[in-house]
């Protein structure tokens, strides 16, 4: 019996212990923790009411210290200490300002556990009033803009310059007609003051892009004065894409994105992408690709905006490190910190990398701050995530071209499930297939009406002809440059790494070196020297015909007038004849056919007389006469090149070094004994944008070709005599090679570069 | 005694080299950050830390001409102390333009330059500091490794992926995998070595590795097991880090 009692009494003892125990842990030690969380509160209620409230006692007694030196300074004339005063006075103020808001709102609301409404007061309110537009009309010192009426403004940029939503005038509206940029509606106009805090850096640089946007119809007006810059584009009402992404996760929950919320999503980044397909293909880069710069519109299109990077592929200026953090390539500020220039380096890459950094913030909600590491952790197909990893691996393995991950997006974006799409689905990862990487092959042409979008149809079917094919050899001219010594920073160029599964390395054709302007400067003194000796040697030829010391009699010069008469005729009636010819014949070598173009008539290209004369001694250059022209080359043909058409190319470069042209830019492989000069300056892009430009959608060998080109020839005659188009029709098919003439050229010195070219050639597929 | 490579390193850094002291920061930014937002808990805001920026440091340039590697400071207690430097600085200057512009600067205090004495870091820097090496000598991998390789390398120890998903996913098959694997972790290994020796002023800092279980051990005595082992070690110091650098990322943008 006592056992029992005794036991009872020890059970008894340990249920008591136990609920002892359970009532320290889970009522007591919660309610001590919740005791010292209030004490807590309490002494920070305390802490804050003391410090702002001291804070605020402080702040009121400096500003009345420096009201008076601030009235002494301006009494005595001293303006500038006056207004440093007076800044100081006000940042006093404002410090009392929030002290007491904090002691008789903020402090007694937390107490009480509304931190909710305190935090909306004091951090939502001033983003959203950080992010209002700005006044609607400008004011008196920023003037007006002419043609234009201010309807509204936007938030203004991090480059400090006022962003007006305007009306065109009906002049503008004709102007832009006569310019063929239709469906203009309202336009932004971006405006820099130096009054209005802008400073000339600033106007230099946009200015500086103004002219590389221009070229793509980007930019519909701009002005330039003393004081004030600004330019016109067009208006894309919509949101950023930085605000899309958090309305689709917020649809879709906290996992990721729904499979229809990625679909739209996938979508804005393919146009994104295709966007930037066409700059690159322009010779353009963006340079600061992030979400607020892509504007999402009410028909769910994706816009690229803000042109205020924009900048030539190949400029000679030094890369800056300019850009957003998180979507900037770091590659990108390691070579700008090196001292690189743009033209040594792909800048599309750069773009490239920035699109992945957009899909990434898209797919996570979040920014890539691990860079090409970062990782994906919410639901994603994998075939996306290779796709990110891809746009942001290292500098010579990320895409090639915009087209090509543009390629892979589509794929994902259409396949009925994209969860079900695997990396090796990918063109990029299909060896033969590589998406505007392949030999002859041109990269897809992106959905235009989505990359251009509010440019217009008209403008952008201009420039989608204009640019066909750019972007990989954009791509290609850049260098790859690997860094061989990592902690040295010692770099090298090396040939794009084909990062298909399988796939071996193709190097690229070899460049030509980059002359000094001084080796330039003497090249070209030396050709106007040599242009001067020969009109000399001309003329002194017919002075001496003109004037010999021997007399001449009457008769010799009636039969001189004659013998020149006939022989005058006999040119015009042997002129004639050819080009009837011309027009009927069309004659094609196996490994190219090369037209000739002049006035409209498309002139045939068999050898001529000449040619003739001069092919048993072809490789001799003294034998062929020299032609003094600017021959701009536009080589359509990507690289890397296949053995016919590098052929074909080095044809061309010799028939162009034998007769002792300068090619402007720097497209055409040379053999060793070759001389042809290419003067690799960064305004051939220019120029070849331009060319391109004027032709537009229009093959280089189309009926109404030579016509757009002469005139385009007769608009820049200053910089370019005539123009050779190589161009590709398809895979293993012959090259078509044009050569189009300007009036300055003169007929014989066409007939000579055509009859040069087509020999070399002609010669070269043998 | 500074290796010749890490005097290397000194020697861009002195030459006053912007995109050595860029690697710097891009390397070890989180990690310093993360140190000073701990230091100056109440007195220096999250704005002043994200103030300090690699421009900042190499500002600083002229001064690591007086540094003296030869009285043993450790890698991680001079980086702490070239940002502690940089920090008070920049809250010098504050002050005495906050004072009205009549006062100058403080009078910049080097002789931490000399000794590098007691910045007071604690084992959990020392740790962030370790990992931000290990994630460098990842980055170098990947410049130095074939993309495809390395997409494996980080599916398959990275997101921790089955070899079997990651065969299927590439289109290859599973030996291919394993195969190419091994060939980036040797790389990795070996790249280990390198920027742990760079980033080392002593012998202690050297022997980190192995005291983290990354070990250069000899190819031949090596099993499958000293490889799941390091391939671990390699995740859970990426996922940490990665931590960090969320953090780091979350407090920028506060």
């Amino acid at each position: 019996m006592a056992a029992v009692e005794i036991l009872l009494v020890v059970l008894a003892g340990i249920v008591g212990l136990v609920l002892v125990v359970v009532l320290l842990t889970s009522v007591l030690v919660p309610l001590f923790k919740g005791i010292g969380l209030l004490i807590r509160h309490v002494f920070a209620f305390i802490g804050g009411m003391v410090m702002d409230s001291a804070r605020f006692v402080g702040s009121v007694v400096l500003a009345v210290l420096y009201v008076p030196l601030v009235l002494a300074n301006l009494v005595i004339g001293r303006f500038s200490a006056s207004g440093h005063y007076g800044r100081a006075l006000q940042h006093e103020l404002s410090s009392a300002g929030l002290c007491l808001y904090r002691v008789a709102l903020s402090h007694p609301l937390r107490l009480v556990g509304l931190h909710g409404l305190v935090e909306g007061v004091e951090r939502r309110l001033p983003e959203v009033m950080a992010n209002a537009p700005t006044r609607e009309a400008p004011g008196g010192r920023g003037g007006k803009f002419e043609g234009y009426s201010i309807v509204g403004s936007l938030a203004a940029g991090g480059s400090g310059a006022k962003l007006y939503i305007a009306q065109p005038s009906a002049a503008k509206f004709a102007a832009f007609q006569r310019d063929g940029i239709d469906h203009v509606g309202q336009v932004v106009i971006k405006t820099f003051s130096l009054k209005d805090g802008s400073s000339l850096p600033q106007i230099v640089r946009e200015s500086r892009s103004l002219d590389a946007a221009k070229k793509l119809g980007l930019i519909l007006d701009h002005e330039l004065t003393a004081d004030r810059f600004y330019y016109v584009m067009r208006y894309v009402p919509g949101e950023p894409l930085g605000m899309m992404t958090k309305r689709l996760h917020a649809s879709s929950g906290p996992g990721g994105l729904s499979p229809v919320a990625m679909h739209s999503g996938l979508g804005y980044v393919s146009d994104l992408v295709s966007t930037l397909s066409v700059y690159h293909r322009g010779g353009l880069w963006h340079k600061d690709v992030k979400p607020d710069n892509v504007i999402v519109d009410a028909s769910g299109r994706a816009h690229l905006v803000d042109f205020g990077l924009v900048s030539s592929l190949r400029s000679a200026m030094t890369l800056t490190t300019h850009g957003t953090e998180y979507f900037r390539d770091p590659e990108m500020v390691r070579l700008a910190l090196k001292g690189v220039k743009v033209h040594e380096v792909d800048g599309t890459r750069f773009d490239i990398y920035g699109a992945g950094a957009v899909l990434f913030s898209l797919i996570e909600d979040s920014f890539p701050a691990h860079g090409g590491l970062s990782q994906v952790t919410k639901r994603c197909p994998e075939a996306v995530k290779w796709i990110i990893r891809r746009a942001m691996a290292d500098y010579d393995k990320r895409y090639e071209s915009a087209a090509a991950m543009l390629a892979d997006l589509d794929v994902v974006r259409m396949a009925p499930d994209p969860f079900a799409v695997r990396p090796i689905d990918l063109p990029s990862m299909k060896v033969g297939a590589a998406a505007g990487a392949g030999p002859g092959t041109p990269p897809p042409i992106p959905t235009f009406a989505a990359a251009v979008g509010a440019l217009g149809a008209s403008i952008g079917g201009a420039i989608k002809g204009a640019m066909d094919t750019a972007a990989a050899r954009a791509s290609a001219n850049g260098p790859n440059i690997r860094v061989t010594h990592w902690w040295t920073g010692r770099a090298e160029v090396v040939p794009p790494v084909d990062v298909r599964m399988g796939a071996t390395p193709v190097p690229l054709a070899p460049q030509q070196p980059r002359r000094s302007a001084a080796e330039q400067l003497a090249s070209a003194r030396a050709r106007l020297d040599g242009a001067k000796t020969r009109l000399e040697k001309r003329r002194g030829n017919w002075r001496f015909c003109g004037t010999s010391q021997k007399p001449i009699n009457g008769g010799v010069g009636v039969a001189v007038a004659i013998m020149v008469a006939c022989l005058v005729a006999a040119n015009t009636v042997h002129v004639k004849k050819s080009r009837q010819a011309a027009r009927q014949i069309a004659v094609s070598t196996p490994a190219a056919s090369v037209g000739v173009s002049r006035g409209g008539a498309t002139v045939v290209s068999v050898a001529t007389d000449e040619s003739a004369a001069f092919e048993s001694n072809d490789h001799n250059t003294q034998a062929w006469p020299r032609v003094d022209a600017r021959v701009l080359v536009i080589n359509d043909v990507l690289q890397p090149w296949s053995g016919t058409s590098d052929t074909t190319l080095r044809g061309v470069s010799k028939g162009l070094s034998r007769v002792g042209i300068t090619a402007l830019g720097n497209a055409l492989p040379a053999d060793e004994g070759d001389t042809l000069e290419m003067s690799g300056d960064d305004s051939d892009v220019d120029l070849i944008a331009s060319a391109r430009l004027a032709l537009g959608q229009r093959p280089a060998d189309s009926p109404d070709a030579p016509k757009v080109m002469q005139a385009w020839l007769a608009a820049h005659d200053d910089d370019v005599d005539s123009v050779v188009w190589i161009a590709s029709q398809g895979k293993n098919q012959p090259l078509k090679v044009q050569v189009f003439g300007g009036e300055a050229m003169g007929e014989k010195g066409l007939d000579r570069l055509r009859a040069s070219v087509n020999q070399a050639v002609e010669k070269a597929a043998k | 005694m500074l290796t010749p490579v890490n005097m290397d390193f000194i020697g861009r850094l002195r030459a006053n080299d912007q995109s050595a002291w860029f690697e710097v920061w891009e390397t070890f930014g989180p990690v310093v950050r993360s140190q000073l937002s701990k230091w100056g808990k109440g007195r220096i805001g999250s704005q002043t830390v994200q103030d300090l920026s690699q421009e900042t440091l190499a500002a600083l340039s002229e001064s690591i001409e007086r540094f003296d590697p030869s009285r043993g400071a450790r890698f991680s207690t001079w980086l702490l102390a070239i940002a502690k430097h940089v920090l008070g600085d920049e809250l010098d200057r504050r002050h005495a333009q906050k004072r009205g512009g009549n006062k100058r600067a403080a009078e910049l205090d080097e002789s931490w330059m000399a000794s590098s004495t007691d910045p007071g870091v604690d084992a959990q820097y020392e740790a962030g500091v370790f990992r931000a090496k290990v994630e460098a000598a990842i980055r170098v991998v990947e410049k130095e490794t074939d993309f495809s390789d390395f997409a494996i390398f980080s599916m398959r120890v990275l997101e921790g992926k089955p070899g079997k998903e990651v065969a299927e996913a590439l289109g290859i098959s599973e030996p291919t995998v394993s195969r190419r694997l091994a060939k980036v972790r040797d790389v990795l290994r070996e790249r280990l070595v390198d920027v742990i020796r760079m980033y080392s002023f002593t012998e202690d800092e050297k022997d980190e590795a192995a005291r983290n279980g990354l070990l250069a051990t000899p190819k031949q005595e090596r099993t499958a097991a000293d490889d799941a082992l390091f391939d671990e070690a390699i995740c859970e110091i990426y996922h940490r880090q990665m931590d960090l650098r969320r953090q780091d990322q979350a407090a920028r943008l506060r």
